[in-house]
């Protein structure tokens, strides 16, 4: 049975023109899925969806059938089973770093210093757990989201753009940290992005959006390599998955309103 | 930095001594806002009453301030818990401050009698507005990628009222205080204006009908410095509570 | 043996039980008077009745200060006050209104206002009004004597530039009109003090009746405890006597009262108030019938009262008239 199924999901703000539609896929437990597509396509409108964020107003609606683990995703939500990290870092003001990465276990009324220096080392701010997010860089930013997003052992986490911001060298270490963190925590996760490379560094699969809200085309990536040896070796992985990936990939983006 | 310091000083010195020449040699001045000498000399004289008066005031603002304060988290916690009430009455707030809430007083007085209480609900009512609705701007701020967070980890309202909307609000409710701190003062003070047995209001009105510039300039650098004390206060709490936002 | 001691213990329970017990002290009543305006020196009297001449007359007053959006006259209709201080236009109004009012003494046999300029403007006369600023108190009891003051003297209102007064005094020495209503034994002490030359042009040199503050009731109260209001009017009117003899202990009162008074300033403006406070005839809170029926005819004059509000009985002369047959 697949972990995440949707069937003919579709989703619209208010009664108009559907933002999301037709979507019909399958994700196994521990696989990465990417979701890429031109922009305002409803990617992150289907991330929402899928972790129950919407519908959240009674004008929105929601169509076909989506399970989580076979339960609803809003039952899922509250499950507390799942994570979200969104585009931007999205980081408590008032909360130092290690405070920011235990604010989900604060919330479920929980406290586990361990993990939460665990995670704080995992991705490299140890010397900054004090800091406020003012005196924090943009990457810096991005790291104390991505780990929080791991604090609450998530078997669901969902990425919108994550690393949309940093520039290769910033994205090159924290593609390694993700690793790292889904090695210990094996979550499954969903995530968008608007890099084609990134899409196939990290994922298992591929799924294209078409501008009009549904899936043009999905990629199994048949590559043994695990991110870390992907990242190491990019420009190598590329040219392995140029012409089978990259470039139908691309093609797929660019011819968008094709569905 | 030291070189404005110095330039404020002077300028202060040279009024001072603007102030107190006209205020010797001519008497209309003199009459109408006496000298800097003569000022002190009767400060020094009638300390005793003068003090009283202003600790009258300074008590009803800072109680009219606690309790506006208390009561427009009240509301706003309301408004958390049912939020078809906060985009019901923060319009209807927001158009009120343009009322001059200063007429209010008469009515307050003929309510509440002279005493404390019309003075105190007078400073009450002139911060409560901009305490709720700077704490409303500052929730409606609050980004939505925060709202997500929160629910999607299903946190309770409690914890998102207290650990989220009051926190990061705090910027725009210290902002709400500041300016609710001198209104208090003015509230109390034109309250004292209609009828009071004690304050710095009632002084200002005897000096006007009474001509007595001396008890004028005096209860007006007391009410000004109770404008600085409520203001450097609330200044405080925001160094103290505030973080690097 | 046992018949003798009930027989003694009957006798003397028949004794203990004839014998009136000692006599219960006489409750002594309590009232309360809302004066019209903060403390000062129009509170002299009644000083003197709370600390003195009240227990000489076997009765508690309460003072109660005023304001100036304090309304003794819904104080004491609302039953918050038993007695109250304000202008006699105001008690006939209020009767008019429905209020069942009644005066039972007058503060100021004749009113306090003057009408005021600086020592250069030389305005000694009504007359001299045209063509001059005059500053009005809207609404208030000064205007009323204003209106009856130009009106005696012949003055043309049209020729008079009328400007709003405010509470103000510096907008008279910085000139802003040219003359202004004045209290006797209020504005022009603050003048005084500072020196300020005036000329002063008195209404009732004009033929003008108006008389100044009074003491008032609701009529309900005053039938149904006369014995009361009687032993109130004795200390009061005897208060006045004893302030106006003695201004120095009556302000000294005062000042017990509110220590923010300033002494020196309140004794000068009771000394200065002497003949307004002295009561017709030297008679503290006394005033004929005759002068209350021309001060009614000068308000029905006016058109501030209809004629039939004016034959309305509110002036009660009868317990200050009963005090001053029992002092004789």
């Amino acid at each position: 049975m697949m972990f995440v199924n949707l069937d003919n999901i579709g989703f619209s703000y208010t009664e108009g023109k559907p933002v999301v539609s037709g979507v019909s896929f399958g994700l196994k437990k521990g696989e990465t899925l990417a979701v890429v597509g031109a922009s305002g396509c409803g990617k992150s409108t289907l991330l929402r969806i899928i972790s129950g964020i919407l519908p959240q107003s009674p004008h929105n609606y929601l169509s076909g059938k989506l399970t989580v683990d076979g339960q609803t995703s809003d039952k899922y939500r509250r499950s507390g089973k799942l994570a979200f990290m969104f585009q931007e870092p999205t980081l408590m003001p008032n909360l130092t770093v290690r405070q920011n990465i235990a604010f989900p276990l604060k919330i479920k009324g929980m406290n586990n210093n361990q993990k939460v220096d665990d995670l704080v080392d995992a991705v490299g701010l140890t010397a900054f757990a004090g800091y406020y997010p003012s005196r924090l860089s943009g990457g810096m930013k991005t790291r104390v989201s991505l780990a929080r997003s791991f604090v609450t052992d998530p078997e669901l986490l969902f990425l919108d753009e994550p690393f949309a911001a940093l520039d290769i060298a910033w994205k090159s270490r924290l593609y390694r940290e993700l690793e790292k963190l889904l090695e210990v925590h094996n979550s499954t996760v969903i995530f968008v992005t608007h890099d084609v490379q990134e899409a196939l560094l990290l994922s298992d699969d591929v799924l294209v959006f078409n501008s009009g809200g549904g899936i043009k085309s999905k990629y199994k990536i048949e590559n043994e390599k695990s991110i870390s040896e992907r990242v190491n070796d990019i420009s190598g992985y590329m040219s392995e998955v140029y012409s089978e990936y990259m470039l139908p990939i691309q093609d797929a983006i660019m011819n968008g309103d094709d569905v | 930095m030291m070189k404005k310091w110095t330039l404020y000083i002077f300028l202060g010195a040279a009024l001072l001594a603007l102030w107190q020449y006209f205020g010797s040699f001519n008497q209309t001045v003199r009459l109408l806002v006496s000298s800097p000498t003569l000022s002190m000399n009767y400060f020094v004289e009638n300390a005793g009453s003068l003090l009283h008066a202003a600790q009258t005031t300074l008590i009803e603002a800072v109680v009219g301030l606690i309790i506006a304060t208390i009561f427009s988290f009240a509301v706003m916690i309301l408004c958390f818990y049912k939020p078809g009430i906060l985009e019901f009455v923060l319009p209807l707030m927001v158009t009120s401050q343009v009322i001059p809430l200063i007429v209010l007083a008469p009515f307050f007085i003929i309510l509440m009698g002279i005493g404390l209480s019309s003075k105190i609900t007078m400073a009450a009512v002139m911060c409560f507005f901009p305490i709720f609705v700077n704490f409303a701007q500052g929730y409606t701020t609050i980004s939505s990628n925060i709202h997500e967070l929160l629910y999607i980890y299903d946190a309770p309202l409690s914890f998102r009222i207290k650990s989220v909307y009051f926190p990061l609000s705090m910027g725009s409710i210290m902002a709400g205080l500041k300016i609710s701190a001198t209104l208090a003062v003015i509230g109390a003070i034109v309250a004292e204006f209609n009828g009071a047995e004690l304050g710095l209001g009632k002084n200002l009105y005897l000096s006007a009908k009474r001509l007595e510039p001396e008890l004028m300039i005096s209860s007006l650098v007391l009410a000004t410095l109770i404008g600085f004390i409520l203001f450097g206060t609330i200044r405080i709490i925001e160094l103290r509570t505030g973080r690097k936002l | 043996m046992k018949s003798k001691l009930i027989v003694i213990i009957l006798s003397l329970t028949v004794l203990l039980t004839a014998c009136p017990g000692p006599q219960k002290p006489e409750t002594i009543p309590s009232v309360s008077l809302r004066e019209e305006w903060f403390p000062s020196a129009c509170f002299a009297g009644d000083m003197m009745a709370m600390n003195e001449t009240g227990k000489a007359n076997m009765i508690n007053i309460k003072i109660e200060a005023g304001a100036e959006d304090v309304d003794p006259v819904k104080l004491v209709i609302a039953g918050s006050n038993d007695f109250g201080v304000a202008g006699a236009d105001r008690i006939i109004t209020a009767n008019s209104k429905g209020a069942d009012l009644v005066i039972i003494g007058v503060i100021n046999f004749k009113t306090p206002t003057v009408f005021i300029s600086l020592k250069d403007k030389n305005i000694t006369k009504p007359k001299d009004f045209e063509g001059k600023y005059v500053g009005v108190m809207t609404g208030n009891n000064t205007e009323y004597v204003y209106r009856s003051l130009i009106q005696k003297s012949g003055v043309a209102p049209k020729k008079i530039n009328e400007v709003e007064a405010p509470f103000d005094l510096a907008t008279f020495i910085a000139k802003a009109y040219d003359v202004r209503p004045a209290f006797v034994y209020d504005e022009l002490v603050s003048l005084d003090a500072q020196g300020i030359e005036y000329n002063t042009i008195r209404p009732e040199d004009y033929g003008v009746n108006f008389i100044g503050p009074v003491i008032f009731a609701k009529r309900e109260f005053v039938e149904k405890n006369k014995d009361t209001v009687q032993k109130f009017v004795n200390a009061l009117a005897g208060g006045w006597q004893a302030a106006l003899n003695n201004p120095a202990q009556a302000i000294e009162y005062l000042k017990q009262f509110d220590a923010n008074v300033d002494a020196g300033r309140e004794t000068k403006s009771l000394i200065k108030g002497h003949d307004y406070f002295i009561g017709e005839d030297g008679k503290p809170l006394f005033l004929s019938e005759q002068r209350w029926n021309l001060f009614v005819n000068e308000l029905i004059d006016l058109k501030l009262i209809s004629s039939e509000d004016g034959k309305r009985n509110v002036f009660d002369s009868s317990f200050v008239n009963n005090y001053y047959k029992g002092s004789k």
